[in-house]
């Protein structure tokens, strides 16, 4: 049995979508013979068949993200030699992938990148089209000094880990074990640890599209959070919360306009928009999703709640248009109908603010002569610290509680 | 071919049709007539070809890098290697393999170059012939100067490089027109216009009515052939040539080609080029032309073509084995890198090649 492993298609694309099998399961087949359409993030290319056999089994169907280097389908070769396709294992050395993907292969599927030592190699062919963005003067730096790059905060240029944050992180010590934490991650197709009783199952669509926002904010993002409580008591039982905290981050913008922006590291630039749209985030199985309610500022009560049940009809629709998925200018998270009171909530670049409100709660409070019980909402602000000061999220967040605070 | 008036005329020539036939009213240079040579060309753009589906499927297998295609660009490639003498200097750019094929370039040097072997640089029967070039129209002023190093030697050779139509955008170029000019340099230059640079349209290029008018600047003889036209890229490419080493200066020619592939194997060229401009093309292709005037001629038949195929791609695959085996079985060691691009190391480059050699023995730790 020989195993083919989806090469890189382009030049450092870290996977491929199949879009169809041009053959099937079972089916005899001739080295060159067009066998797979696979689309990447560049190109949409037929894969022919590098072997003259028949194809025993596909590792994907259409519609299945495969990992570059990832096994995609199983050949039995004719006249094939057991003992030479048997793959030339080596030791996993620490800082190296363990398994499949640190294997020298049979089908010299890498023939190209495996001239020299199929470890690093490879190691270095994941790290670059991985999470890591590094030069390989960097990666080596990094070895040198035993530094995992999972370790580095990036300052470079579009989240580059630079030499000076390998230093710093070789610096500030071990944390963990690097070399551990590495060998274990596994890829997608791996066998599972002898005690998993799951399996691994790749991401797809929105679930996948928020890993990647939620590390590139983590790569790009400064945050910092600041935490408080409105108290609503002298809101009516039946106040409209979702209108009224969109009300209350106008209000915020209004003494505040730095938070309501867009800010673009990479060039060093900020757009402080004169207009707000919040991005309200919904909670879906698939996956977060954050829908954008356009120009709340200019919209009365009503108004603002017919957008809000529209968003919330085509969420449960799954029925979002994609413009409506983008372009909001600050965001608005309330997870507080189920659990949690504070959060640390992560801002998606480029708005520079998130605001999330928490669980009300009812909470003595000390008056003028005494104590009363209040209602109170939990807030949670986090802004990107390289584009807004402490003292500007302070006064946003001072300006929302006193708005919050009113009766309507 | 010679006329530097002031006229500003490009002339266009193609002597084989599309249907097989030559073109009617037009004065057919006698090299149509030598079908012993038209045949040994035809069986290069065949072999060419098979090589090129090849290197393709390779490089969709995981056992090339990216490869630049050169489907549709072999007349016009082979022309070029077969007008030129062996001890003329040839400075491609990076598709042109029918040329480098006629010179002694191997079928695995291409592929090694392609993975990412130095040796692949090493030409052994084409030494005197420049390396891959791809930063775009560098490799014009490289011809221009191993032009000059003819002229001031006396020695009665022929520089001859290819740029693209988007190459021909690039300063490089026009500086390569100037100092052909000014120095009346033995150089050819030949604008390999296959109509798209990447996915930048000819139309999108420039506003000239043809490339070829750019050669008129430096007052040199500029002309246009169908380059999908063997017997008219050879022609031209021997009448230039031969003005060249004659001392009457250089020629700019512009191949009228089409690029039927992607640009690289790391391009998707359905996203930006419309298909039926692409089957269009496909009917103007170089090579079933110039089999049907062989087979009308009596030059080649079916079983010929058959053999041929048989025959080319076996040794297309032996190249590949030859290719899998040096990079499995006997790889470069990585200060290769440096070997083969200086004489002598300079010595910031010493510590670094010292550095390179024990990386791999310390198995990337230090």
């Amino acid at each position: 049995m020989k195993t083919f492993h989806l090469p890189d298609l382009g030049e450092g694309l870290p996977d491929a979508e199949i879009v169809e099998w041009l053959v099937k399961e079972g089916d005899e087949v001739t080295l060159d013979q067009p066998m797979i359409s696979m689309e990447t993030a560049k190109a949409i290319v037929e894969v022919p068949s590098p072997f003259t056999g028949r194809i025993v089994r596909f590792h994907g169907q259409a519609g299945d993200v495969i990992k570059t280097g990832a096994p995609l389908a199983e050949f039995e070769v004719a006249g094939e030699d057991n003992a030479s396709a048997k793959p030339k294992e080596k030791p996993s050395q620490p800082g190296t992938p363990s398994g499949e993907t640190s294997k020298k292969r049979d089908d010299s599927g890498t023939v190209v990148g495996n001239v020299e030592a199929g470890n690093e190699v490879l190691q270095e062919h994941l790290s670059s089209v991985g999470e890591f963005k590094m030069t390989p003067a960097v990666r080596a730096l990094a070895k040198k000094l035993k530094v995992d790059p999972a370790h580095c905060t990036p300052s470079g240029k579009g989240g580059v880990i630079t030499a000076a944050d390998v230093k710093k992180a070789a610096a500030d010590g071990p944390k963990a074990t690097p070399a551990t934490a590495k060998t274990s991650r596994p890829s997608a197709v791996q066998p599972s640890p002898t005690q998993a009783t799951g399996e691994w199952e790749p991401l797809r669509g929105t679930r996948r599209t928020m890993a990647r926002a939620m590390s590139e904010s983590h790569q790009q993002v400064v945050p910092t959070t600041l935490m408080d409580d409105a108290d609503i008591q002298a809101w009516a039982s039946d106040e409209d919360i979702t209108a009224r905290l969109i009300r209350a981050l106008w209000a915020g913008a209004q003494v505040e306009p730095g938070l309501n922006a867009w800010f673009d590291g990479d060039n060093g630039v900020r757009m402080v928009h004169k207009s707000m749209h919040v991005g309200v985030a919904v909670d879906t199985p698939e996956g977060l999703l954050v829908a954008a309610l356009r120009d709340v500022n200019q919209k009365d009560r009503s108004a603002l709640r017919q957008d809000i049940n529209r968003l919330r009809d085509n969420a449960t629709n799954r029925s979002i248009p994609a413009d409506e998925l983008k372009d909001y200018t600050i965001v608005l998270s309330n997870f507080g109908k189920f659990a949690g009171r504070y959060a640390t909530p992560v801002i998606t670049p480029p708005c520079v603010t998130i605001v999330a409100a928490g669980k009300l709660r009812h909470e003595v409070v000390p008056v003028l002569g005494g104590v009363e019980v209040h209602r109170m909402m939990p807030l949670s602000l986090t802004f990107d610290h390289r584009a807004c000061t402490g003292g500007e999220a302070a006064r946003f967040l001072q300006a929302m509680l006193k708005d919050l605070a009113l009766p309507h | 071919m010679t006329d530097r008036s002031n006229t500003f005329k490009v002339d266009y020539f193609q002597f084989l049709g599309v249907d097989g036939n030559l073109v009617q009213g037009v004065k057919v240079p006698a090299l149509a007539k030598d079908l012993d040579r038209l045949k040994t060309l035809y069986k290069l753009m065949v072999k060419t070809r098979l090589f090129d589906k090849k290197a393709v499927a390779l490089q969709r297998t995981g056992k090339l890098g990216t490869y630049a295609s050169s489907l549709g660009h072999e007349a016009a490639h082979v022309a070029i290697g077969a007008a030129m003498k062996k001890e003329d200097c040839f400075a491609p750019m990076y598709r042109e393999y029918g040329a480098q094929f006629y010179r002694g370039v191997e079928m695995s040097d291409v592929l090694l170059y392609w993975g990412g072997d130095e040796r692949g640089n090493d030409f052994k029967n084409a030494g005197h012939d420049f390396s891959w070039c791809v930063p775009i129209a560098t490799q014009c002023l490289h011809a221009a100067g191993a032009a000059l190093a003819f002229k001031l030697r006396k020695e009665a050779r022929v520089a001859v490089s290819v740029v693209g139509d988007g190459g021909s955008s690039k300063g490089d170029f026009l500086e390569a027109i100037n100092a052909a000019s000014a120095y009346q340099l033995p150089l050819v230059l030949i604008i390999m216009n296959n109509q798209w640079a990447i996915s930048v349209p000819r139309s999108s290029q420039n506003q000239a009515a043809t490339l070829a008018q750019k050669g008129i600047a430096g007052g040199l003889t500029s002309i246009q052939v169908d380059g999908n036209d063997l017997i008219a890229c050879l022609w031209a490419m021997e009448e230039a040539i031969e003005a060249a080493r004659a001392g009457k200066g250089s020629v700019v020619i512009e191949m009228m080609t089409y690029r039927l592939s992607d640009h690289t194997t790391a391009d998707d060229a359905t996203r930006y080029r419309p298909d039926d401009e692409v089957k269009a093309a496909w009917d103007r292709e170089p090579m079933i032309r110039l089999r049907r005037y062989l087979t009308q001629s009596g030059a080649w038949d079916d079983a010929q073509e058959e053999a041929w195929v048989a025959e080319a791609s076996a040794e297309v695959q032996a190249a590949v084995d030859h290719y899998i085996d040096q990079v499995e079985n006997n790889p470069q060691p990585v200060t290769a890198m440096f070997d083969y691009m200086f004489k002598e190391l300079p010595h910031d480059l010493v510590e670094q090649r010292a550095y390179a050699e024990r990386y791999p023995e310390d198995g990337g730790h230090h």
